[in-house]
């Protein structure tokens, strides 16, 4: 409910004001798609460089979207449910890699992953290598990508109120059990629609992918890297790719915000 | 299904508070505990469901042990078989009514179709077949409470733990949902406690009422046990009676006892310290000094007037605070008026005495 007043009349600077930012974001994004026509995209989007991008890109944030989820969600129901001694410093930690620069994130895991690295030294023992193959770009949009569902996932648990499990527990339910037919179903809004910024915060990785991954077209060559690269031979692949892209995530963002709202069906 | 008595010991401390009780609940008899907020009932309850471990106690149903600190033996809820009714019902909002009353049954390890035809047994017991399909967003307060009856019992509950079942009703339909809850549990004779803050619910519902304070039981008996002879203030407060200590020098018959600044006159064989109590019903009032038989006459102001659904209780300050109930017409020929000047009279023989 706001109030009459300012539905009524509104403050007028702030009518203007608020123009602004939207109109700051359309315009780019507006300018990208008139720059093309729906020929050159087909032509361009259909070249090998894009393609192999694209089939990577795919590939690489399914496989990092299902790793966060399946790590993330027992972590967020923890979080959630139970008050232990350094709760708040692995709630910190997690939320970390969505404010540090992904760039310093990818030399973080190149410290530790790489040939010479804290792990990977040991891992080289063992003949395995991850930085700058496609592993490496999954771990970097892991690292990058899973507190965006953690946060989203834990924000849905606690809203299942605890009594509903405690009342599945005197009706017979094994805690495995409440976990699965009371705590996912209601919070599975909060689920999806983490499970979708996930996805696309892990097709938008850059910077952490560049530095532990590196732009090796084919193995890690993703969709960004691709245009990065594009850029400087192919403008109008750059801006082919830069569409898909685009579109790729209106479309997570409107997956994301349905889902978010279908929430109130269950209160 | 079998009939089992169930007892309870408990002791607990939570912060400041602790929580030492001990009860017993006969097959198909319902156990009333009454106790002002944060007194422990819940506390209680949640307990007996294993929803929280006692510091010391013992929980058993039969000869089924279901905790016993001394042994350390503590079954999860699930292993109970309690129907726990939570107070806003805590129904299952993404299922449906038959998804809800069918949940036990499954969570039980039964198959699909023994699950659903014990849940279509409770669903037509408990009268909610034309709801079966429904969301349980779209339920009254009372339909709820019956769907979480069905659910609890479709479970395989033995025992009946209700939390304060009618706390999320309104007035208009707390009377028709209360009737309906004591027809239902005389159905099904398992042993059943509930916990309420409202007398009338308790003396309603209840075979046995257990008055809890500051963690304790204070009192337990029947209702006209509570009623006739309550033990404590609070217990005389929670029925609305006249309650009042004095200390009686020996004797036998009629005997004088100071209160305050006024004198009884009792009919009693007991000395020393007692408690005397009588219902508000026994008093009659007149604006002049009565003539009539009644051996205790007071004169006061009228402090308060509280309308009550059948009658109008009046609380006269006569040197101790005393009330009266009076019929309505009685309102205007006694010309009922904060600080009108009263006469209150009870005989002595409507005062009960004891130790």
């Amino acid at each position: 409910m706001g109030h009459p007043a300012a539905r009524r009349g509104g403050i007028r600077p702030f009518g203007i004001l608020s123009i602004l930012l939207p109109l700051y974001v359309a315009v780019p994004l507006i300018t990208l798609l008139l720059v093309t026509t729906p020929r050159s995209l087909v032509e361009q989007l259909a070249s090998d460089m894009a393609l192999r991008a694209l089939v990577l890109t795919l590939e690489t944030t399914v496989v990092a979207t299902v790793l966060c989820v399946v790590l993330g969600t027992p972590l967020a129901y923890v979080l959630s449910r139970h008050d232990f001694r350094g709760r708040d410093l692995v709630d910190t930690l997690i939320d970390l890699p969505i404010t540090i620069p992904p760039v310093v994130a990818g030399v973080a895991l190149l410290l530790a992953f790489g040939r010479r690295g804290l792990l990977g030294r040991y891992l080289d023992l063992a003949g395995v290598q991850i930085p700058f193959t496609t592993l490496a770009v999954v771990m970097a949009q892991v690292f990058i990508a899973s507190p965006f569902y953690v946060k989203a996932a834990r924000a849905g648990f606690d809203s299942v109120d605890a009594t509903l499990e405690k009342v599945a527990g005197t009706l017979g339910a094994s805690p495995w059990r409440v976990f699965w037919t009371v705590s996912v179903p209601l919070a599975r809004p909060a689920l999806i629609a983490g499970t979708v910024l996930a996805w696309a915060r892990s097709l938008s990785e850059f910077g952490a992918t560049m530095m532990f991954a590196g732009n090796l077209p084919g193995r890690t060559q993703t969709l960004t890297l691709a245009v990065m690269s594009a850029m400087e031979s192919n403008l109008e692949t750059a801006v082919a790719i830069s569409v898909l892209s685009l579109v790729l995530a209106l479309a997570a963002l409107l997956v994301a915000k349905r889902l978010a709202a279908t929430r109130s069906l269950w209160i | 299904m079998a009939l089992d008595l169930l007892r309870v010991k408990l002791a607990l401390s939570l912060g400041s508070f602790r929580l030492d009780l001990a009860f017993e609940v006969r097959p198909g008899e319902t156990v009333a505990l009454v106790g002002p907020s944060g007194s422990g009932k819940s506390t209680c309850i949640a307990a007996v469901a294993g929803l929280l471990l006692p510091d010391s106690g013992r929980v058993s149903l039969g000869d089924e042990m279901w905790c016993d600190t001394d042994t350390g033996t503590d079954l999860p809820p699930r292993k109970r078989h309690v129907g726990f009714v939570h107070q806003d019902y805590a129904l299952f909002p993404h299922l449906t009514v038959r998804g809800n009353v069918t949940y036990g049954a499954r969570a039980r390890g039964e198959g699909r179709a023994v699950s659903l035809s014990k849940a279509n047994e409770w669903i037509e017991r408990l009268g909610i077949v034309e709801l079966a399909d429904r969301p349980v967003r779209e339920l009254s307060g009372g339909q709820r409470q019956r769907v979480a009856l069905a659910r609890a019992l479709a479970s395989g509950a033995r025992v009946l733990l209700l939390d304060e079942p009618f706390g999320s009703l309104d007035a208009s339909t707390r009377a028709a949902v209360r009737s309906e809850l004591r027809t239902f549990l005389a159905d099904v004779r398992l042993p059943a406690v509930f916990v309420t803050h409202d007398a009338t619910d308790a003396l309603m519902l209840a075979e046995r009422i257990s008055v809890l304070e500051d963690g304790r039981l204070s009192q337990t008996g029947t209702s006209e046990e509570l009623l006739a002879r309550p033990q404590t203030r609070f217990v005389a407060d929670l029925f609305g009676l006249n309650y009042y200590r004095a200390v009686l020098a020996p004797g036998r018959g009629l005997r004088e006892a100071r209160v305050g600044s006024v004198v009884f006159h009792l009919m009693t064989d007991h000395d020393g310290s007692v408690a005397l109590a009588f219902p508000p019903s026994a008093v009659t009032l007149s604006s002049d000094r009565p003539t009539g038989s009644a051996q205790n006459s007071f004169r006061g102001h009228v402090r308060e007037i509280l309308p009550l659904p059948d009658r109008i209780r009046v609380v006269l300050d006569c040197g101790v605070t005393m009330a009266a109930d009076v019929v309505r017409e009685a309102a205007v020929t006694l010309d009922l008026d904060p600080g009108r000047t009263l006469w209150g009279s009870v005989k002595a023989t409507a005062i009960q005495v004891y130790p």
